[in-house]
């Protein structure tokens, strides 16, 4: 009897030993529930138009205030692409008539400020942060640099040369070089399939740089965002010294999901070895996958998440690091925009590792790999994907942020309230057909930064090309 | 309003125009002071806790006093390897029956060792050119797939990254660690109802740790080392800079180790590496954002009160002492010019650091700083221009650095001959008395940033509680930052930043040697 019970003991023991779970260590713990409102930001309107989105938290006296202007990169046309990075540099170091070159970024150094602007491929965004006693002054000084903008010759001339440095430095960095390649062959025949050259850089006049920026000063949508220890009634009457002037401007590019697909399409070759002396090569793929708003988002995110999105616990983590220590670092990510999206799979390996790890990324989007993933993986990633979801909102100006993209993106106006409820909906199926669609190895664009001596493990599929060839 | 703002505010209205006051930041200690509750358990570990905010979160910061400086030479790497490790689970988390899988643990231990020394001998052979005698090929060969197999056989009873994936189902953010020469940290948000998950896996990991995958891990660094070091310009200048900056001390070591080091460091090693340093009396905690002190020290109290107190470690005999004379260096790279210039300097709490402080912002801090203007705007032979104060560590004296990007071509003996001119006016004539003002805010603006985030809060009050046995200790450094007078600086450039003291190093682009 004693023995027949040591037995049943034993063999409890081991269901029960091996019955664990992953997860099961911490089952014993009571989570209290949560409770979570969605912070409310406020919306005022400027005479002449201007949003003002604000979210103020007066914890400390620094406050914070970015003005969106919808006029960027995209409203370029047929003109040169160095013409943005140059003038971004050259505005913000040239000052203004009262307060020349840069005097004027001396005067927000004085007062702890910091300023900067910037000129993204959809707006100019003209931020500072201030300490909230020199708010008056703040704003005199931008409106010094609205209302009296200087191009100078000197600064222009030191910008170019340093522009031109970047741009001879710029196949330094092996991750950088690829994304750059990537992007080049992925937005062809669009504005952000553009590279900056230094016979392009050259060939910017100090004129091309004025018509833009005088296009810029003609935009007239813009949302000021507010966040820190900020007023937004003060800023409704600030917002009056940075009048939009009147003057001509250039209609937007917009890429469309299609163009992405039609140049995916069309690289006849689409393996690209690109040499480069390093020990550690670069290994990336990158196609397209619809804009933001789109019934299939949803599942994108959650197979993404599980692919390679979902850092230690996604597949490339697991397989091409964890398993087989081949990387330190291997992952996927989505861009969604508001009219294309992209993603892109990554690697980092040993040269000779390459072929293998290269098999590896791409194995694991493979339809029949996505097909057999389980109903357990599926939950797992829609709770960390939810339980995620708080901390869109831990800091101000990520939530205005946050609220300016979505709406940029056309995105439903309860998409924050219902996206948990989205996610969760998501089934296997949804991540079959997603990842037939858009994960399909076939369907991307595969690059390779490393040595000339891969080419002969990598075949007749890749073909080699230098930092600064052409990817086509 | 809040209590905090009408505090500021009236701190600003007493100081406003001359906001640059000295009393700034000792004022503002007394406010954190209110807001942060200190514990300390028997076993000598430090717990901050402090409430702010209004998200539902917190960031749990956990901080030991180790880092690459307490490694000898031979176990180069060892601190950021067992970093590394500490995420591989324990007797409870990543395996599902740790009583079944132990045994091949140990084997894989036995045998990986044993694996590692014969590959030693192999590679004492080669570098002495002595063909490696074939039984010791068969050896490794052996040894090697019995190590393999055993891998696959304890794979079978692992959960892989199974504190990540609890961690991920209950909505964490940042789940990372790091490794300097000082200290080796470990973070995450969370949101702040799942506190005790936190403590319950985090002392966990304290106490019953197993190093599985080991072999795997190391391979993972090594990939970790190329892409920080070895195909990185500035990662190769900074190693080869410091290996020359420093004769004696363990700061010349890199954190990440050497590459033909890591292939072979030792398990054993690592795990005692593990037990010496990983003590509670070494070790600060702290929580940041929606917390309730009485329940959280509670839960503190619970998991953490059974760690074993450590042994008080000795003070290092090891002092950095320097024969005066330049030191000048070039390391061939194919990457674009990089440069470095640095001086020894003695770490805070010394009374000089507080002037390089205030020296690093003057010299290359925003577009009115006096090298930005120098080399980049009006010579125009120069990209960009940094500079760091207490570099590699805070612990022992360190390097105050300058870091440059010469324009393509630029002579590099210019820039040089430009930085010693611009260092020699300010020796000479001093500073202004509105660039030291602008500084002293540019610092205020800086902080009141930084404490604008849970993240940030939790890693400076840790990081000074370990370093400087108060976390009130980063008020006060501060406070000497805003002290700082014009007469400190010239004096500070007179006694440290001579041409006998200076290291400078150049890095080569190879490419355009044609090599």
């Amino acid at each position: 009897m004693k023995v027949l019970f040591k037995i049943l003991f034993i063999l409890f023991l081991t269901f029960h030993l091996s019955a664990y779970e992953i997860g099961d260590f911490v089952r014993d713990v009571m989570i209290k529930p949560m409770d979570f409102a969605f912070p409310q930001p406020s919306h005022l309107q400027a005479d002449d138009g201007t949003e003002i989105i604000t979210l103020p938290n007066s914890d400390f006296p620094i406050a914070n205030a970015e003005l969106h202007i919808y006029y960027g990169r995209k409203n370029l046309g047929n003109r040169k692409t160095e013409i943005v990075r140059l003038l971004e540099d050259s505005w913000e170091f040239s000052g203004s008539r009262t307060y020349p070159k840069d005097k004027l970024l001396q005067e927000f150094e004085k007062l702890g400020a910091v300023f900067s602007l910037s000129l993204d491929y959809e707006k100019t965004t003209i931020s500072v942060n201030y300490l909230q006693k020199d708010e008056k002054r703040v704003v005199e000084l931008i409106s010094s640099f609205w209302n009296e903008p200087l191009l100078d010759e000197d600064v222009i001339s030191t910008m170019r040369v340093r522009i031109a440095d970047e741009i001879k430095r710029r196949n330094d960095n092996p991750t950088s070089l690829g994304m750059r390649k990537l992007k080049e062959r992925v937005f062809n025949h669009t504005i952000l399939g553009k590279v900056s050259s230094l016979d392009g850089l050259n060939s910017v006049t100090a004129a091309d740089l004025r018509e833009f920026q005088d296009e810029i000063f003609a935009e007239n949508k813009r949302i000021l965002l507010l966040t820190g220890d900020s007023d937004a009634t003060n800023w409704k009457s600030y917002i009056k010294n940075l009048p939009v002037k009147p003057g001509k401007q250039e209609v937007a590019e917009e890429v469309q999901t299609e163009i992405l697909n039609q140049n995916l399409s069309e690289i006849k070759s689409k393996h690209l070895l690109i040499e480069k002396d390093v020990s550690q090569a670069f290994v990336a793929m990158m196609g397209s996958i619809p804009k933001h708003n789109d019934p299939d988002f949803y599942a994108i995110q959650v197979l993404n998440y599980m692919i390679g999105g979902g850092g230690f616990n996604s597949y490339y983590m697991r397989e091409i690091r964890n398993n087989r220590g081949l990387a330190y670092s291997a992952g996927s990510a989505t861009d969604f925009q508001k009219s294309y999206g992209t993603i892109h799979f990554y690697s980092m390996t040993k040269t000779e590792s390459v072929p293998e790890v290269l098999k590896l990324m791409q194995d694991l989007i493979q339809s029949e790999f996505i097909s057999q993933l389980k109903e357990d993986e599926l939950k797992r990633a829609q709770v960390a994907i939810t339980n995620q979801f708080v901390f869109l909102f831990d800091d101000s100006k990520k939530v205005l942020q946050n609220e300016l993209r979505f709406r940029d993106h056309d995105m439903p106006k309860d998409y924050l309230l219902q996206f948990r409820e989205n996610i969760e909906k998501v089934t296997l199926e949804d991540l079959k057909r997603v990842g037939k669609k858009y994960f399909h190895p076939g369907n991307l664009s595969v690059i390779v930064v490393g040595p000339k001596k891969l080419g002969e493990t990598l075949g007749k599929d890749f073909k080699l090309i230098q930092p600064e060839d052409s990817v086509f | 309003m809040s209590k905090l703002r009408t505090f500021f505010l009236s701190l600003f209205l007493i100081s406003f125009p001359a906001f640059a006051e000295p009393n700034f930041f000792s004022t503002s200690e007394k406010l954190f002071s209110e807001k942060i509750r200190t514990v300390r358990l028997e076993n000598g570990l430090t717990v901050i806790l402090m409430k702010r905010g209004t998200s539902p979160t917190v960031a749990l910061y956990i901080k030991f006093l180790v880092g690459a400086v307490d490694e000898t030479p031979e176990q180069a790497g060892t601190a950021h390897l067992l970093e590394h490790m500490l995420f591989k689970g324990t007797r409870n988390v990543g395996t599902i029956n740790f009583e079944k899988e132990s045994k091949y643990q140990t084997q894989i231990e036995v045998w990986g060792t044993k694996l590692d020394n014969l590959k030693l001998e192999a590679r004492s052979y080669r570098d002495r050119g002595i063909s490696i005698p074939e039984q010791l090929t068969k050896d490794i060969e052996t040894f090697d797939r019995r190590l393999r197999n055993l891998i696959l056989l304890q794979d079978e009873f692992i959960l892989k990254n199974e504190d990540s994936f609890i961690y991920e189902q209950n909505g964490e953010v940042g789940f990372n660690a790091y490794t300097s020469q000082d200290v080796t940290n470990y973070q995450i948000q969370l949101p702040s109802n799942r506190l005790e998950i936190w403590a319950k896996i985090e002392s966990d990991r304290l106490k019953n740790p197993v190093l599985r995958e080991y072999y795997t891990e190391r391979d993972v660094v090594i990939e970790e080392r190329r892409m920080r070091t070895d195909d990185s310009g500035a990662g190769v200048l900074r190693e080869r800079f410091f290996s020359v900056a420093f004769e004696s001390h363990p700061y010349r070591k890199p954190v990440i180790g050497y590459s033909e080091g890591l292939p072979f460091l030792k398990i054993d090693e690592t795990k005692r590496f593990f037990q010496e340093n990983y003590t509670p009396n070494r070790m600060v905690i702290s929580i940041v954002g929606d917390v309730d002190f009485e329940q959280t020290e509670k839960l503190i109290r619970k998991y953490f009160s059974d760690l074993k107190k450590g042994n008080t470690r000795p003070p290092y005999k090891i002092e950095e002492k320097q024969y005066l004379g330049e030191k000048r260096f070039k390391v061939l790279h194919p990457s674009s010019e990089q440069m470095m210039m640095g001086w020894i300097k003695p770490p805070y709490p010394h009374k000089d650091n507080a002037v390089f402080d205030v020296l690093s912002n003057l010299l290359t801090t925003g577009a009115g700083s006096k090298l930005n203007q120098r080399l980049v705007l009006i010579d125009k032979t120069v990209n960009s221009v940094g500079s760091a104060n207490g570099y590699p560590g805070e612990r022992y004296k360190n390097f105050f650095t300058l870091f440059i990007k010469p324009q393509s071509g630029a002579d590099v003996s210019l820039i040089e001959a430009a930085i010693w001119e611009e260092l020699n006016l300010i020796r000479e004539k001093g500073v202004a008395k509105e660039d030291l003002e602008k500084i002293k805010n540019q610092m205020i603006s800086e902080f009141l940033r930084n404490m604008d985030d849970n993240g940030a809060i939790a890693d400076s009050l840790s990081y000074y509680e370990l370093l400087y046995g108060s976390w009130n200790q980063l008020f006060s450094q501060y406070t000497a930052i805003q002290n700082v007078t014009s007469e400190d600086i010239q004096k500070v450039i007179g006694t440290y930043l001579s041409k006998d003291l200076v290291v400078v190093g150049n890095l080569v682009d190879t490419r355009k040697l044609g090599k």
